[in-house]
């Protein structure tokens, strides 16, 4: 009669990171399930069916990693078969010239326009616009991610109550940083901010920090 | 068939790197919401088994109805 921790754990980032990638291939998938469903709290004896709703969350789970990662490196191997097979059929008659006229058109296809912004004349909204575009922004706010990306994988279920704090606090930091980088980005660009995938692609980190808020 | 194949391998690191960093999105998920619940009681094997041991388990962690395996239970209502 001892306080076990099931092996397939989520308590820090590598253990969650390893039951994640078994998830991928589907092995021992039911436990992890079972694991989630029972779970009643920390520090709790799991109770059978406690927690029905985060049976939703592991679907979710396994319907990003087993389903839609493995079935992208199929698919990333069948393009390449296809194109193995296309090239051996049609490319064989084609002569330099034309390859690389195909090549070019093929490599146009694929590029997208940049868009380029004007200084506005508002005086605030020229102020934000020469910090959105100083060279030493766009770093600062990668910079930015990349520690609250770190922040958010040294959470654990082992660290203390204050370190515990610290990182929500942080992470309250990190969320007033984006809205800020948000605020004067869309006042420098107007619309033309949400349509660079940049910000569009920015947007759920936020959101998924909001949900950590709750 | 083969060359399409090794012809791909290219291909799938960087495939990889994005199949990790979904990987490590979802694990930083999985920990806000699961750390530290996977935590339980192990009982044992059902032969060392008693009643007395169930109901000192009952009180285990001072929760008093806690989650007992399948066998467990069955020798609970036997008993």
């Amino acid at each position: 009669m001892r306080w076990v921790n099931s092996p397939y754990n989520l308590d820090d980032f590598f253990q969650s990171f390893l039951v994640f990638f078994m998830l991928v291939t589907g092995e021992a998938w039911d436990t992890v399930f079972q694991s989630a469903v029972n779970a009643v709290g920390i520090d709790m004896q799991p109770q059978s069916w406690a927690n029905p709703w985060s049976s939703l969350a592991m679907f979710g789970f396994a319907l990003v990693t087993n389903i839609l990662i493995s079935n992208l490196f199929v698919g990333v191997v069948i393009d390449n078969f296809k194109e193995t097979k296309e090239e051996q059929s049609q490319f064989r008659n084609l002569s330099q010239n034309q390859k690389d006229w195909v090549d070019m058109q093929l490599f146009m296809q694929r590029r997208d326009l940049k868009v380029k912004f004007f200084e506005p004349e508002n005086r605030i909204r020229s102020y934000c616009y020469r910090i959105a575009q100083s060279p030493y922004f766009q770093p600062f706010i990668i910079f930015v991610i990349l520690f609250n990306t770190i922040i958010l994988g040294a959470n654990s279920a082992s660290m203390s109550q204050q370190v515990s704090i610290a990182f929500t606090i942080l992470n309250d930091v990190f969320l007033g940083f984006f809205h800020i980088e948000a605020l004067i980005k869309i006042c420098a660009w107007g619309m033309v901010y949400f349509k660079d995938k940049w910000n569009r692609y920015h947007s759920p980190q936020d959101l998924s920090l909001y949900l950590l808020l709750i | 068939m083969v060359r399409s194949l090794v012809r791909s391998i290219p291909s799938l690191f960087p495939l990889l790197t994005v199949a990790g960093l979904i990987l490590a999105t979802l694990a930083v998920v999985g920990i806000n919401l699961f750390a530290g619940k996977f935590y339980y009681c192990d009982i044992g094997t059902s032969s060392s088994l008693n009643i007395t041991q169930i109901i000192t388990k009952q009180v285990y962690n001072n929760r008093s109805i806690v989650f007992i395996n399948f066998t467990l239970r069955i020798a609970l209502k036997l008993e």
